[in-house]
C-alpha cells in the first residue's frame, strides 16, 4: 500500500469508528472525546499555519478564545442557536486574523512568535475589562445542554474538516507555495509567488477553525470566563501536540493531541497538583529528545522528510 | 477629573520607579538574547524566584531584605542559571543557529511552566508581602513610599554596576564581543561555551534582583512573574534587541507610559500600552530604538 492509501485508508477507519463511538460510550468517554477532537481541531489548525508556513504563533488560543466569547454573546443575548452561533465566532476569528495578520505577518522568526503572544494578552485584558459586553472578569453563563452528542459530531466534524483541507493542501500548489515560503520566503518571492496573499490566506483559514470550535466550546461547557479561555497555556499545549507528533504533518498533530490528552488525563487523575509541571517536562524532553516528532521519527528514509521537520518549521529566512 | 500638577508630578516619579525595575529585568533578558540567541521565555519564573527568596530570608532566617537581594536572592538564581545552561540550554546548541531561537522559546516555556508550577506545589498560590519599610516620605504635599524611593536607588545603581561592568571589565568586553560576532570572538580566543554559563547566571540573577524589588514593595504569588515575561520583550524589542542602553530606556519609557496612560486614559489601558508599544515600534522601525541593523 502506498503512503497515500495507507493515509486515505487510516482516516477513512478513524471516520467510521469516531462516528460509530456514540453508541458505546459512556457519558465520561465522550467529553474526553470531545476534549480530545477540540485539541485536535486546534492543533491541526496551527499546523496548517505554523508547520507549513514557518509562522510560529504562540497566541492561537487568542482566536479561540474569540470564537468562545463571539459565540457565548450571540448565545445568550440574541438567543442565536448554536451552530450559527459557532459559525460567528469563527468569522470573528478569522476578522481578527485579517486585523492582527496584516501587520504581524511582515514580521519574521521571533518577532511575529512575541506579536502573537502579546496578541492573545491584550485580547484577554479587552475581555476583563470590556464589561458592558463580556460580563468582565464574571464570565458569561450560558444554560446547561443535556446532549452532548451534537457537539461530538460538530468537533469530529471540525477535526476531519482541517485535516482533510491540510490533506488536500499538502498536494496542492497552494500547500508547495506555503512550504517555499518556509524554505525561503525571499526567493519565494522573487519566484514570483504572491507571499502575502498565501500568508494570509493560511492564516486566516487556522484562526476560522480555532474559533469555529472555540464557539462550540462556549456552548458544551456552559461556561467562559477571561482566565482559562485566553489561557496561554492552551496555545503552547498546541504547539507541544504538533511538535510532538511532528510539525508539517497531515496526521502529526492528530497523533500529538491523542497522546498529551489522554496521557494528560492519566497525570491529572493520578497527580491532579503536579500535572501542569508534568507537562513543563514533557515540553523539555520533546524539544532535547524528540525535535522532529513521532512521524517525523518514523518517516526518516523517505528523501526529503529526512531533514529535521523543526529545521522546515522554524525556518525564518 | 482634572489632573492636577502634583497628581501629574506623582505619576511622573512613580512611573520612573516603576520602570527602573522594569529596566533591570529586561537588561538581564537582553543581555541572554544578545549573547546567545536564547528567547527566554523563563524569565519571570526567574523574577518570581528572586522574589520569594527574599521573602524566605525574611521570613524564616530575618535577614534584613536589601541585604538579602544581594546576599541571597542574587547569588543563588546566579547559580541556578550556571546549572540550567550547563545541564539543559547547552544541548539546544545542536540546533542549526536559524532555529535555535524558537525552539529556546518553547523549551524555555516548558521549564518556566515548571518552575511555576513547582512553586505552587511547595508554597502554594497564595499572596504574600514582605512587611519592610512601610511609611513614606512627603515633599511639598507630594507623599511618595520610602521603599519605592530605596528600590529605586537599588535598581539603578545595579543596573550602573551592570553597565560599567560590561563597558570597562575584560569579561563585559568579552561579552559585548561575543554578543556582536560569535565568531569572531571564539577566534580572537574567548571560550563563548564558558562565557555563556556565566552570561545566562547573570541574566537570571538581573531577575532575581527585580524580583527581590518587587518583594519589599507589593505582594508576591507564583504566576507574579508571566507579565514581566512579556514586558520585558516589548521593552527589549522596543529598545532594539540586544543593546543595552535599550532595555533601560525602554523599561524606563514603558514604566512612564504606563503612569501616564493610567492617569490620563484610565487604569483600564496601561495594560494594552506595552503591546500597542511594540506593535508600533515594529511597524515603524523593527530594530528599535537603539538597535542596529545587523
Amino acid at each position: 500500500m502506498t503512503a497515500r492509501n495507507q493515509l486515505t485508508f487510516i482516516i477513512a477507519l478513524l471516520t467510521v469508528l469516531l462516528a460509530l463511538f456514540p453508541i458505546i460510550a459512556s457519558g465520561y468517554g465522550l467529553s474526553l472525546c470531545i476534549t480530545l477532537l477540540l485539541y485536535v481541531t486546534m492543533a491541526a489548525s496551527w499546523n496548517l499555519l505554523s508547520g507549513y508556513t514557518g509562522y510560529v504563533s504562540f497566541g492561537h488560543v487568542g482566536f479561540f478564545g474569540a470564537g468562545s466569547y463571539a459565540a457565548a454573546i450571540m448565545i445568550g443575548r440574541f438567543g442565536v442557536n448554536w451552530l450559527a452561533a459557532s459559525f460567528f465566532g469563527a468569522m470573528v476569528a478569522a476578522f481578527l486574523a485579517l486585523l492582527i495578520g496584516w501587520p504581524a505577518l511582515r514580521l519574521r522568526g521571533p518577532y511575529f512568535a512575541i506579536v502573537m503572544l502579546g496578541f492573545a494578552g491584550v485580547l484577554k485584558n479587552a475581555v476583563i475589562l470590556w464589561k458592558d459586553v463580556t460580563q468582565g472578569g464574571m464570565g458569561i453563563s450560558l444554560p446547561p445542554i443535556l446532549d452532548i452528542k451534537p457537539i461530538y459530531y460538530f468537533m469530529l466534524a471540525s477535526a476531519l474538516s482541517i485535516i482533510g483541507l491540510t490533506h488536500i493542501i499538502t498536494r496542492s500548489k497552494f500547500g508547495l507555495r506555503l512550504i517555499s515560503i518556509r524554505e525561503d520566503e525571499d526567493a519565494a518571492s522573487a519566484m514570483g509567488i504572491n507571499v502575502t496573499f498565501y500568508k494570509i490566506v493560511t492564516f486566516l483559514l487556522s484562526a476560522f477553525f480555532t474559533g469555529l470550535v472555540g464557539g462550540a466550546f462556549a456552548w458544551y461547557s456552559s461556561y467562559i470566563e477571561p482566565g482559562s479561555t485566553f489561557d496561554i497555556k492552551v496555545s503552547i499545549e498546541l504547539i507541544i501536540m504538533s511538535l510532538l507528533g511532528g510539525a508539517g504533518t497531515v496526521l502529526g498533530p492528530l497523533i500529538g493531541a491523542t497522546i498529551i490528552i489522554l496521557g494528560g488525563e492519566y497525570f491529572w487523575t493520578q497527580f491532579p497538583l503536579l500535572h501542569q509541571a508534568i507537562l513543563g517536562i514533557l515540553i523539555i524532553v520533546v524539544v532535547l529528545f524528540l525535535p522532529e516528532g513521532i512521524v517525523g521519527f518514523f518517516s526518516k528514509d523517505k528523501g526529503s522528510e529526512k531533514r529535521n521537520l523543526l529545521v522546515w518549521m522554524f525556518k525564518t529566512k | 477629573m482634572a489632573v492636577t500638577l502634583s497628581m501629574f508630578i506623582q505619576s511622573v516619579v512613580g512611573g520612573v520607579f516603576t520602570g527602573s525595575v522594569y529596566a533591570l529585568v529586561a537588561l538581564g533578558l537582553t543581555i541572554m538574547f544578545g549573547v546567545m540567541r536564547v528567547l527566554n521565555l523563563a524569565h519571570g519564573s526567574f523574577v518570581m524566584l528572586g522574589a520569594y527568596l527574599v521573602f524566605w530570608a525574611y521570613t524564616l532566617f530575618h535577614i534584613n531584605p536589601l541585604a538579602a537581594i544581594v546576599l541571597v536572592s542574587m547569588p543563588i538564581l546566579f547559580l541556578l542559571g550556571m546549572i540550567i545552561q550547563r545541564y539543559l540550554i547547552s544541548r539546544l546548541f545542536n540546533i542549526p543557529p536559524e532555529d535555535f531561537e524558537l525552539m529556546s522559546a518553547i523549551f524555555c516555556f516548558g521549564l518556566s511552566s515548571l518552575i511555576i508550577n513547582l512553586a505552587i506545589y511547595f508554597w502554594t498560590a497564595d499572596f504574600r508581602s514582605v512587611r519592610y519599610i512601610t511609611d513614606a516620605l512627603t515633599i511639598g504635599g507630594i507623599s511618595f513610599s520610602k521603599i519605592r524611593i530605596i528600590s529605586f536607588f537599588i535598581a539603578i545603581l545595579i543596573t550602573a554596576s551592570v553597565a560599567l561592568f560590561l563597558k570597562k571589565a575584560n569579561l563585559g568586553m568579552a561579552i559585548r564581543a561575543t554578543s556582536q560576532n560569535r565568531d569572531s570572538a571564539e577566534i580572537c580566543g574567548i571560550p563563548t561555551r564558558k562565557l555563556f554559563l556565566f552570561v545566562f547566571g547573570l541574566g537570571c540573577a538581573l531577575a532575581a534582583a527585580g524580583g527581590s524589588l518587587l518583594a519589599i514593595q507589593y505582594t508576591i504569588y507564583p504566576q507574579m512573574g508571566d507579565d514581566y515575561t512579556t514586558k520585558s520583550f516589548c521593552i527589549i524589542i522596543l529598545g532594539g534587541m540586544g543593546s543595552y542602553l535599550g532595555a533601560f530606556a525602554g523599561g524606563i519609557i514603558l514604566g512612564l507610559a504606563e503612569a501616564l496612560s493610567t492617569l490620563f486614559i484610565g487604569a483600564k489601558f496601561s495594560e494594552a500600552v506595552a503591546f500597542l508599544a511594540l506593535i508600533l515600534i515594529l511597524l515603524i522601525k523593527p530594530t528599535g530604538l537603539f538597535g542596529e541593523r545587523n
